[in-house]
């Protein structure tokens, strides 16, 4: 049988975070099925690991690294990644438009999938963890400057992405704005 | 038109890193953008937008229902994973079981029960116990065997059946003392995300300089690295075994090299298939590490650099041994995605 002081601080974490954890893989994975199975992986790794967790006031950082540590290794073992599509210049796109647009939660998933996932998890950490770009980099193991480019292209990709499905949406007719290519970032 | 286009790209960049409801701005850091917000409307209203933006879709990002019954799989799950790291079996050859993805039946138990998405966490552990168990035995015993619940007698013709169930149980028990689970098999996933959770500061740990006392013998550093430790310590318990970690240094950077028993006795969990030796490329880096993990006779290395792959190659390339040469990617990529690969006689033989 488990032992039973981890089966009730295992349990307890669960209660606790549960929530807060799915809806982070959710934003990570884009689907019901993948965001259970992350949330079930970051948990069981959680359990295994159970002794490296000092205090419960950092339980929830430290779950959101297992559940990204997950999410990585399941991209690995999945065909690479093609670069996403970055061919938008997002200083065509108003940005008033974006800025006073609600935001809708399905727009704002596709728009999500379609990023890469070195942005997205600059994004997620970002909007979902609210982590400053300093605790991002020391998280991540990369430089401020990098983490500071990253966020803000990621940022102006996403907003861009939501303006276009704004106006697929609304169904306006809408000049193509000029699309020249993005160097990709280099690490 | 708008202010966001006519704002210079490091501007625009710093108004990014402003976290929305935050006191980022009466930081140092943020001190030359705070000045420009004073002097300039442009950059003012940019920010603005910026924040109420950030605001809106962060908002948004927390507005996700939790699926019903979710937190219920979850824990029954848990409840199999430590039953069967507590008694380890010969069946499965996975550590995790898969996602207790309910059937049909149990999903609508759970949702006919009422759970709201937010209330299931609160209120669900105790007075679902019921339905926990339910779920549970779907899961534990979803290969079909059910325990008889009803006490019966034994028919005469089952007296054989009886005999050869316990010599059986007899073997599996040996079995169980002598060869480990095979459940448990590390790999270099397990490995390298064990490293990766240790979170361990070497700096932080006090060290043997090399030049003043020597590492036990049986851990030397691997053979045919480029650069030669500079101290070392002592490793007490890297997945049930011991072993000496060493520090390296290159004009690069930092890292460690764990040398460590591949053996660790019938009760920890055994290494399974890894490389014979170290691959030209890291394993995707991940938290600022790049790692790598290979295996050559009794001792399994474990090389975890600090940076990314130019900063794994500055300890392994040059003047290094690499990977067999159109092998290694293959081998690695197989590794590490878990396809099954046959062990050639080098590797038995390494």
């Amino acid at each position: 049988m488990a032992d039973g002081p981890v089966a009730l601080e295992i349990a307890r974490l669960v209660v606790d975070h549960h929530a807060d954890v799915y809806r982070y893989a959710y934003r990570l994975a884009g689907s019901v099925a993948d965001a259970e199975d992350l949330t079930q992986q970051t948990f069981l790794a959680a359990q295994v690991k159970l002794a490296q967790l000092r205090s419960s006031e950092t339980a929830r950082a430290w779950l959101f690294t297992i559940l990204r540590n997950c999410y990585l290794k399941s991209r690995r073992r999945r065909a690479p990644q093609t670069a996403a599509s970055v061919e938008l210049n997002v200083n065509e796109i108003p940005a008033e438009v974006a800025a006073e647009t609600a935001v809708d939660r399905e727009r704002l998933q596709a728009a999500l999938d379609a990023l890469p996932d070195e942005f997205k998890l600059v994004l997620l950490m970002f909007y979902f963890e609210e982590c400053s770009y300093r605790d991002i980099a020391e998280r991540l193991g990369i430089p401020l400057g990098t983490v500071m480019s990253r966020l803000s292209r990621a940022k102006g990709q996403l907003r861009g992405r939501l303006f276009e499905l704004e106006l697929q949406a609304a169904g306006n007719r809408h000049p193509e704005p000029e699309r020249v290519p993005v160097a990709r970032e280099t690490t | 038109m708008e202010d966001r286009r006519t704002v210079d790209q490091q501007t625009s960049e710093w108004i990014d890193a402003v976290r929305p409801a935050s006191d980022d701005m009466s930081q140092p850091e943020f001190a030359r953008l705070a000045e420009r917000t004073r002097r300039d409307a442009r950059v003012r209203n940019a920010l603005q937008r910026s924040q109420r933006l950030d605001a809106t879709i962060g908002d948004v990002m927390q507005d996700l229902p939790v699926p019903a019954g979710s937190v219920e799989r979850l824990l029954g799950a848990l409840e199999v994973a430590a039953k069967k790291r507590a008694a380890p079996t010969g069946g499965s050859t996975s550590e995790i079981p898969p996602p207790a993805v309910p059937n049909a039946a149990p999903t609508d138990k759970v949702s006919a029960r009422g759970a709201s998405d937010r209330g299931v966490a609160g209120r669900g552990i105790a007075a679902d116990g019921e339905v926990r168990k339910t779920i549970a035995e779907e899961v534990v015993f979803e290969d079909g065997e059910r325990p008889a619940k009803e006490g019966r007698a034994f028919p005469m013709r089952s007296r054989a059946g009886l005999g050869a169930l316990v010599a059986v149980c007899v073997v599996a028990v040996i079995g169980w003392l002598v060869y480990p689970s095979s459940a448990q098999l590390l790999g270099p996933d397990e490995i390298l995300t064990e490293v990766s959770l240790l979170n361990v500061n070497e700096e932080a740990i006090e060290q043997h300089p090399m030049n003043l006392e020597k590492p036990p013998t049986g851990y030397a550093p691997w053979k045919s690295l480029a650069v030669q430790p500079t101290s070392w310590r002592r490793v007490k318990d890297f997945l049930g075994r011991r072993g000496v970690a060493y520090q390296l240094r290159s004009a690069k950077g930092r890292a460690t090299l764990y040398v460590i028993d591949a053996d660790a006795g019938y009760e920890a969990p055994q290494i399974g298939e890894l490389l014979s030796q170290p691959p030209d490329e890291p394993y995707p880096p991940t938290g600022g590490k790049a790692m790598s993990v290979w295996r050559s006779g009794k001792l399994v290395y474990v090389l975890v650099v600090s940076g990314g792959a130019a900063e794994y190659k500055s300890f392994v390339t040059a003047g290094g041994q690499l990977a067999r040469a159109g092998a290694s990617s293959t081998r690695r990529n197989a590794l590490f995605s878990g396809v099954p690969l046959r062990l050639t006689n080098a590797d038995k033989s390494s």
